[in-house]
């Protein structure tokens, strides 16, 4: 009896003892340093690929996350990433507005999220970042200012800095010198000179129209009357703030930020019914939509978009697309023609008195390249949890160490890393090494949200089909920008003390 | 017997000579398969780095019956890393297809590793895709290393 209790006060000390070893070492749940933290990242396009291997209709696995993803778990035990697969990352920004609502009203929106920046930026979404960017990147031996590790220029990206001037996304890829390219047909292009401007675009596109070719085919995507255009974006936007650069770029720094649009449409500068320049600016992107005849569309004989089958076949002499459709080029083995590529024209004084005075010229590799691909941290997710904004804080830092960004640029080969120690992909050398037309740095802005970008492009499709007249055109468009303008001052609390309004 | 079978059984019959009709095309499309040749023929790098600035040209050539044969379109993937500048080259007079891999370059996620290139005949077939294939191993090597 009495050794049987000696041996239970034993089995007691040694399960005591025991719980209490297995408590410090294995729950999860004590002490700040061992908590295991799971932080929900949506990747978008950097999604890593389900299955590692390439396939012929699924050629391009995304393997780069997936090793930078695993690195970073073995550097911080405690936190566990999970990656987002509820997301359409084919879908467009109305689609990931939809998909934010859901999962901010499901409590189950990723911490790490993509959203081209500063899409919604006036619903309050995002993290300051800025704080973060000024301290040392842990990660990156030697650093003491994570925003260092970058090129200087994407601070002021309207991608990365949202209208109050806070730094709302980190980057992680760059555009190759201009987001689209010009593919051209070098055969049919032989005996004519390559356009140098929206003149000589729309003169060279008119002669191929009258000897039955297609001149100018927009990216397929393009298939109705509409400002959401490439052109409007990349080329009669930037073209009209460029010659106007005096006026609007309000701190004379060369870049037109948003926080500056909205100033210059609360002090009047974008109205058309009062200037000139504003008012050109919509009649040249009527003209993209005439030039081909008839209203038949943009610079071709039939717009019947899409028209990559007609450029295969030899009967477009340019089609505009992304610049990431360069391995889809390459790959094309129906034509039976050698392509080239150029960037987008801008809009001189060749066409308008009010656009850009002369258009100059650059190497590829010098040029300002805009940000592509760049991530936010969501308020709604962290808030409250410090520990996941700390989690979160810490895996874009290791994201975007110049070898992280190095790894996800040599896969997705259409894209500049966002750090200067990294290289991009020999299969830009070519591209990078033409000359390109510095782009004025600023957009010409519209409504800024949705709901007045929507009502100016429904204007817009009315004053093209002759329902309005120019003056209600103008006038409309003037109304819509202030309100849309106003929606943004508003949600942002932006502070317009000293705007002449 | 074999009439009287058949007429009571006409469904399955049918579907037993729909089988077959269709085993046959797959067979057929295996033996013509079987016909082609794909071989690594060149490499242009003797030692391919691991290194996105060094791009490797990797020829391949394709015969039926020892003949070159032109016109095919061949279509490659890298597996392990890396890219093809173009994923689809046609084989020309020679038989020939070329095509350039660039490699990833190795760092502390992706160290130097085996990468394989696998190529397909596209053409070959004339119901079913059966490709004739082949693989081809490169074994990257870190430039430092060397």
């Amino acid at each position: 009896m009495k050794r049987t209790k000696l041996l239970s006060l034993l089995l007691a000390l040694l399960l005591v003892f025991g719980l209490a070893a297995c408590g410090n070492t294995e729950d999860p749940g004590t002490g700040d340093k061992d908590e295991q933290i799971t932080l929900y990242v949506d990747l978008h396009a950097l999604r890593p690929s389900l299955s590692s291997t390439p396939t012929a209709e699924n050629p391009d696995v995304v393997l780069a996350t997936k090793h930078i993803i695993k690195a970073f778990e073995e550097e911080n035990p405690n936190i566990k990433v999970k990656v987002d697969r509820t997301k359409d990352v084919t879908g467009n920004a109305e689609s990931c507005s939809q998909w934010l609502i859901n999962k901010i009203n499901n409590g189950d929106c990723p911490a790490i999220v993509f959203t081209w920046g500063t899409q919604f930026q006036d619903r309050n979404y995002y993290v300051d970042l800025e704080p973060y960017l000024n301290e040392p990147n842990e990660y990156v031996e030697g650093n003491t200012k994570w925003s260092d590790l970058f090129h200087s220029y994407v601070w002021k990206d309207p991608n990365v800095m949202d209208a109050n001037g806070k730094l709302v996304s980190v980057p992680v890829l760059l555009s190759p010198g201009t987001q689209t390219a010009y593919y051209y047909n070098k055969s049919l292009y032989a005996n004519k000179t390559l356009p140098t401007n929206w003149e000589t675009l729309i003169s060279t596109s008119r002669e191929f129209n009258e000897e039955g070719k297609v001149g100018f085919a927009p990216w397929d995507n393009l298939t109705k009357v509409t400002l959401d255009s490439w052109q409007f974006k990349f080329s009669i936007g930037p073209s009209f703030v460029g010659g106007q650069m005096d006026s609007l770029d309000y701190n004379n720094d060369g870049v037109v930020t948003t926080y500056e649009q909205l100033r210059g449409v609360k002090e009047g500068k974008y109205n058309p019914e009062d200037h000139a320049y504003a008012r050109e600016v919509f009649k040249q992107a009527r003209r993209f939509f005439t030039t081909g005849g008839n209203n038949r569309g943009p610079l071709v004989n039939n717009w019947t978009n899409p028209m990559s089958n007609e450029f295969t076949q030899g009967r477009v002499a340019i089609i505009e697309d992304g610049t990431w459709s360069i391995q889809k080029m390459e790959s094309n083995i129906d034509m039976e023609f050698e392509y080239g590529m150029m960037s987008p024209v801008l809009i001189d004084q060749a066409t308008s008195q009010y656009a850009m005075k002369e258009i100059s010229f650059v190497k590829g590799t010098e040029i300002k390249h805009e940000v592509n691909v760049s991530y936010n941290i969501m308020k709604s997710a962290v808030e409250g949890k410090p520990e996941v904004l700390e989690a979160a804080v810490k895996f874009l830092k290791f994201l975007t160490t110049p070898d992280s960004i190095e790894t996800i640029a040599s896969e997705n080969a259409s894209y500049i890393p966002a750090t200067v120690e990294s290289e991009y992909s020999t299969l830009l050398d070519s591209w990078l090494n033409q000359q390109f037309p510095v782009v004025p740095q600023g957009k010409w802005p519209l409504g800024f949200v949705t709901e007045y970008n929507d009502k100016i492009d429904r204007l817009f499709q009315q004053w093209f089909q002759g329902k309005i007249e120019d003056d209600e055109f103008y006038a409309d468009v003037n109304e819509f920008q202030q309100q849309g303008a106003d929606a943004v001052i508003a949600s942002m609390g932006i502070d317009t003390n000293g705007w002449a309004i | 017997m074999l009439k009287a079978f058949i007429k009571n059984h006409k469904k399955l019959f049918v579907c037993a000579v729909v089988v077959l009709v269709i085993a046959a095309l797959f067979g057929m499309d295996i033996i013509i398969s079987k016909t082609y040749t794909l071989k690594l023929e060149s490499i242009s790098e003797e030692v391919v780095y691991a290194d996105n600035k060094i791009p490797v040209t990797v020829q391949i050539s394709l015969t039926q019956f020892g003949k070159p044969i032109a016109g095919h379109s061949l279509y490659a993937v890298a597996e392990g890393g890396g890219r093809m500048k173009a994923n689809r080259v046609m084989t020309d007079e020679n038989g020939i297809a070329e095509f350039i891999y660039v490699p990833y370059t190795a760092n502390r996620f992706m160290p130097a590793a085996p990468v394989t290139i696998k190529v397909i005949d596209e053409s070959n077939s004339l119901v079913f895709e059966v490709n004739a294939t082949v693989s081809v191993t490169l074994e990257l090597v870190e430039k430092e290393d060397a």
